[in-house]
This record gives C-alpha cells, structure tokens and sequence, in this order.
C-alpha cells in the first residue's frame, strides 16, 4: 500500500537523515533503499529528495561531497554532521510523541499528559 | 503542472525546466550534474532489471520518476535563494580581492621584517668608501677577528676590520663592529665616544670622551652607530696613528671602572 503524500512529506525530513544516520548516500541510493526499506510504501515522487537535502545542506545538517563511481560517474554523496544527528534525535522524539498520540486517538483513549 | 499525458521529455529538458524556475543562475549548474546524476543511475537500474526496455523508455521513465519539473524547480528557487547567493559570490569576491592587496602590501614588508631579524652585516660611510677605493689603498691587512667579548647580555663582535697603511708610515684600522642581544629593546648602545685603544707596545689611542673638548687633533679612536636592527647594531669605527710597529691593539671601554669591552685584534691580520 501506497502512503499518503502529505503523510510522507512530514516526515520526509526524519526518513532522510535517519538512512544517512548508518552511511554516507548518494540521492539515487537513497530512493532505491527508502523503497526497499518500507517495501514500496514510501514512493515519493524522486526530485522531491533534493529540496529536502539542499535545505538540510543550508542548515548545515548534512554536508556534500563528490566521488566517482566504479562505473566512472561522478556521485554527490551526503554526509550527515552531528547537527544533523541532533536533529534527527528531535525529530525522532517528535514523531514518537505523534505517533503515539494518534495512536492513543485510534485505540479511543486520551494521551496520557507528559 | 505538468498534464498526465504530456509529451516525453529528455533528461536534459526536464533539467532545462526546472532550472527555468531558480532564478539564482550559477547554481544551475550543479542542479543540473545533481539531477541528470540521479536521472541516470535510475535509467540504469531499470536496465539492468528490465533488459527488454529501450534506453529511450527506461530514459523517459526515470525523468517521470522525478516528478513534476515546476513544482520542484519552485522548491528549488526558495532554497537557492538569489539574493543570499549574489551575496556569497560578492562577499567571497571581496574577502579574495583583500586578502590580495594585504598580501600586495606586505610582501615588500616582509622582506624587512626578515632583515631585520637577520640583520644582514651593515657597513658604514668609512667601511664603504674605503672597500669602494680598496685597490688604491695600501692594505696590510683585511680579516674577521675571531675574539668576542660579551658583557650584560651584548655580545661584541668583529665582522670585518681592514689595516691600512697612511703615507705617513703609521697604520690606520677601519672596522666593524657588531653589537647583538636577544632583548629587542636594547640595541644601539652608546658606547662609541668612550672606546678607547691600547696597542701591545703601550700605545694610548683616546676617544672622543677621553679628550679635552675642542682638541679633536687628539682623537685617535673613533666612529658612530650605523644601523640598528631589532636584535643587532652595526657601527663604523676606527683606529688612526697605530705604530707600525704594534702587533696588536685592544679595543677597551672602561668608562664605569670595570671592562665593559675588551677585543683585541691582531694588526697583521690572521684571526
């Protein structure tokens, strides 16, 4: 099943930092493993990546670099810095704190208060 | 928008497309490379897992992939905001175009700085005009005295001293004397209206201090500060009327009771 797009680009942040949080990814890969990751339910339309990755750039949350590939082309690999784990982090805890509150929502319970 | 059943484009128009959308212009560029990158490495992937699509439909897929071309090129222009990156660019400019004109300006600097701290051997008007007529002269000697004499923190040394010979028979000492000390404050001593000579036979040469005002007839041991450097000093000084019998001749600054200087230099020469 496909999710919604509006769903996705909430949390398109916290999806992209957590796969480069393991390794550094170019924006090809990043697609192809969100795909597989949640199997296929995480379709986004592909040039969507790269307004997400040049703001994380501009916040200084990742960093850019270039490497050639065995095949000879050149990638732009993204590095995540360690804002960009503190962000994560926070959006992590943000989309925990989400999920559970609509969660306690579905189940037909009030959240319990912080 | 771009309509369900638009036209198939190429890699290249659609990149065309979006960067028509990003006003800041010097980032087309690496929008382009960016997407053509991942356009590509789509187009293969299909490929690979799909052999029997043609390189044009495996193309026009992955350009599809991408989305809608304005929408993201509208995304992309708020980032790559042409303000901020005018500024960069100029501010960059700037930063460069000083950074020139400093070092411009502090190279011819730097070429002192580096004499002053190695205080290159600094003759004065006497050493040079007699090394200028050094083939007229009657030379009997020209040699670096090995002796140094060092006193509160001065080291006194000879660089190069030349023994002439006067028509009248008598020798006449020209020399250099350096004055270093690792304090950068205390350079150029005033020392040289006190520096008298002695030769080994007894013979007094007394300097400016030593002598009754007015009878400048009786100096015989003088010279000035040529150029001071942060951590040496040059002087020209000389020797005149030496009997040419002397062998050599202590350079001597007693004016306080103890020896402030003592060298002595052989006339003949040698070290």
């Amino acid at each position: 099943m496909k999710a919604d797009k509006s769903l996705l680009s909430g949390s398109a942040t916290l999806l992209v930092l957590s796969l480069l949080s393991g390794e550094d990814k170019y924006g090809y890969q990043m697609i192809a493993e969100l795909e597989a990751k949640s199997d296929h339910t995480f379709s986004m339309k592909e040039g969507t990546l790269y307004p997400i990755l040049h703001t994380l750039e501009k916040e200084g949350a990742v960093q850019s670099y270039e490497k050639a590939a065995p095949t000879g082309r050149t990638r732009k690999y993204y590095h995540i810095t360690k804002k960009g784990l503190r962000l994560l982090d926070d959006k992590k805890k943000e989309w925990t704190t989400f999920s559970q509150a609509v969660n306690a929502v579905l189940a037909g319970s009030a959240p319990a208060m912080a | 928008m771009d309509a369900p059943n638009a036209p198939r484009r190429t890699m290249e128009q659609f990149c065309g497309h979006v960067c028509a959308f990003v006003r800041f212009a010097p980032d087309h560029a690496a929008i382009t490379v960016e997407l053509t990158g991942h356009m590509e490495e789509h187009r293969d992937a299909l490929l690979e897992a799909h052999p029997e699509l043609t390189l044009w439909d495996a193309e026009s897929r992955a350009v599809q992939a991408m989305g809608d071309a304005e929408e993201l090129g509208l995304w992309l222009d708020q980032i790559h905001n042409p303000r901020l990156g005018w500024f960069q660019i100029w501010f960059r400019r700037v930063v460069w175009t000083l950074a020139a004109l400093i070092l411009l300006f502090t190279l011819p600097q730097t070429g002192e700085m580096a004499s002053n701290l190695t205080a290159p051997l600094s003759h004065g008007g006497n050493m040079a005009s007699l090394l200028e007529h050094y083939d007229e002269r009657n030379v009997v000697s020209d040699f670096t005295p090995a002796a140094t004499w060092q006193y509160q923190g001065y080291t006194f040394s000879i660089p190069r001293a030349v023994v002439t010979h006067a028509a009248d028979g008598s020798l006449t000492l020209h020399y250099t004397m350096k004055i270093s000390h690792p304090n950068p404050w205390l350079r150029g001593p005033e020392f040289w209206a006190w520096l008298w000579a002695e030769d080994d036979l007894g013979g007094v040469y007394p300097s400016y201090g030593q002598t009754v005002p007015y009878q400048s007839s009786a100096v015989l041991s003088g010279g000035g500060l040529t150029w001071s450097y942060p951590f040496a000093s040059y002087y020209d000084m000389w020797v005149d009327n030496i009997d040419p019998e002397a062998h050599s001749l202590a350079l001597r600054f007693d004016r306080y009771g103890e020896s402030a200087i003592y060298l002595t230099l052989p006339l003949k020469g040698g070290t």
